[in-house]
């Protein structure tokens, strides 16, 4: 859990740079593993802490003004994909094919991230997240603008798909 | 950490598993080095545009404020409100050639508010206050209770002068008409309410109306 270790710092703004220094890396790291493609994930990261940075006065007084960045980040990544998405629709289009979705590149010789690929979107997040980040269901239920209840649901749906894998493999 | 979801043996090996996935992570300070320009120019970016939309919320603002003013200090002097046919709408001349308003009778002239002086030959017992001003200001009307008594004002512009009759309370009439050299006078309105007097030398048109508003003379002298 990233929060404030000392209760006295809960009334004290964050301060941007140990944000970054504390938060940078896991929610790379995390989304990575979401989308399957890390510069994607740097990019949406990097924008969302450049977001952050030009509002930091008041974020830095939310509860968890990681928590607001890594949703931002996640809508980036969305944006990412939905776009390229698009993009390919448009070329299969142009040259005649069939419009297929094709999904974001998965990282090479990982079958763990194609397990995690083949889960649907909401569920690639959530255990992303929790296994990677290692966040607790608040601090998803935050990110993702979800319930906690949602949250757990996805986190168990995901377990259990990457359960099967595990045994089958 | 995680704990509020029920833990599942699957779990620690999922983790070991994404742990085995993790790439050697840089320095985070370095990159925030890398990042610094980039962070700066959203913050500059951020409030320039907070700048730029508090000027136009203060220009609307001041553009309304200034629209449900009215539109006040426009210079323009408006006389007592007048019955006017629809469509008549006379340019009101604020800086006449010195034209003079006299007045015959007891009561005070409430007229002659267009013209910059006004002289009161007869009628001593005029109430101060209550003639036309020197400066070009709408004295307040005359109150509508006060005795009617018969005047004969004289209102003059540079096209001519003209004096009416006024009974002092609701009709008017048109006693003489004077134009000045190489002006032409024509009667446009005669009474009961309203007389107007129109001026032309076939370039320019000055026209003297005097219209009875509440019990009371209200002229109006405009350049056409």
């Amino acid at each position: 859990m990233h929060m404030h270790a000392d209760p006295a710092d809960l009334d004290r703004p964050a301060d941007f740079d140990d944000t970054f220094r504390e938060h940078y890396w896991p929610m790379v790291r995390s989304l990575s593993v979401a989308c399957g493609d890390r510069e994607a994930a740097a990019d949406a990261v990097q924008d969302a802490f450049t977001r952050a940075y030009a509002r930091w006065r008041r974020i830095s007084r939310y509860d968890h003004p990681a928590g607001w960045i890594r949703h931002v980040a996640l809508n980036r990544l969305r944006d990412h994909f939905r776009h390229e998405q698009r993009g390919t629709k448009v070329h299969a289009r142009l040259a005649g094919e069939a419009t297929t979705i094709v999904d974001p590149p998965v990282l090479p010789d990982d079958e763990l991230m194609a397990a995690v690929r083949r889960l649907p979107t909401q569920q690639q997040i959530a255990v992303s997240l929790y296994y990677v980040e290692q966040l607790s269901v608040r601090e998803i239920a935050a990110s993702m603008k979800l319930s906690e209840g949602a949250v757990k649901y996805h986190l168990h749906a995901g377990r259990t798909a990457l359960r099967e894998w595990i045994e089958a493999g | 950490m995680n704990d509020d979801l029920r833990f599942d043996p699957v779990d620690d090996e999922l983790r070991r598993r994404f742990d085995a996935q993790a790439r050697p992570e840089g320095d985070p300070d370095a990159v925030l080095e890398q990042l610094r320009p980039r962070f700066r120019q959203a913050r500059q970016r951020r409030r320039a545009a907070f700048t730029g939309a508090a000027a136009l919320v203060a220009v609307v603002v001041l553009g309304a404020s200034m629209a449900l003013a009215g539109g006040g200090g426009s210079g323009r002097v408006r006389t007592p409100p007048a019955t006017k046919p629809a469509g008549t709408v006379p340019t009101v001349v604020t800086t006449l050639p010195q034209p003079t308003v006299t007045t015959t009778g007891d009561a005070g002239a409430t007229g002659g508010t267009a013209a910059p002086q006004a002289t009161t030959p007869t009628g001593s017992s005029a109430p101060a206050g209550n003639g036309p001003s020197g400066n070009g200001e709408v004295p307040p009307p005359a109150p509508t209770a006060a005795p009617a008594v018969p005047q004969t004002p004289t209102y003059n512009s540079a096209g001519g002068s003209i004096t009416v009759n006024f009974d002092g309370s609701s009709t008017v009439a048109l006693a003489s008409s004077s134009p000045a050299a190489g002006f032409t006078a024509a009667v446009h309105d005669n009474g009961p309410t309203r007389v107007e007097v129109r001026f032309s030398d076939g370039q320019t048109e000055w026209r003297i109306r005097v219209d009875v508003v509440n019990g009371a003379l209200a002229p109006e002298i405009t350049q056409h």
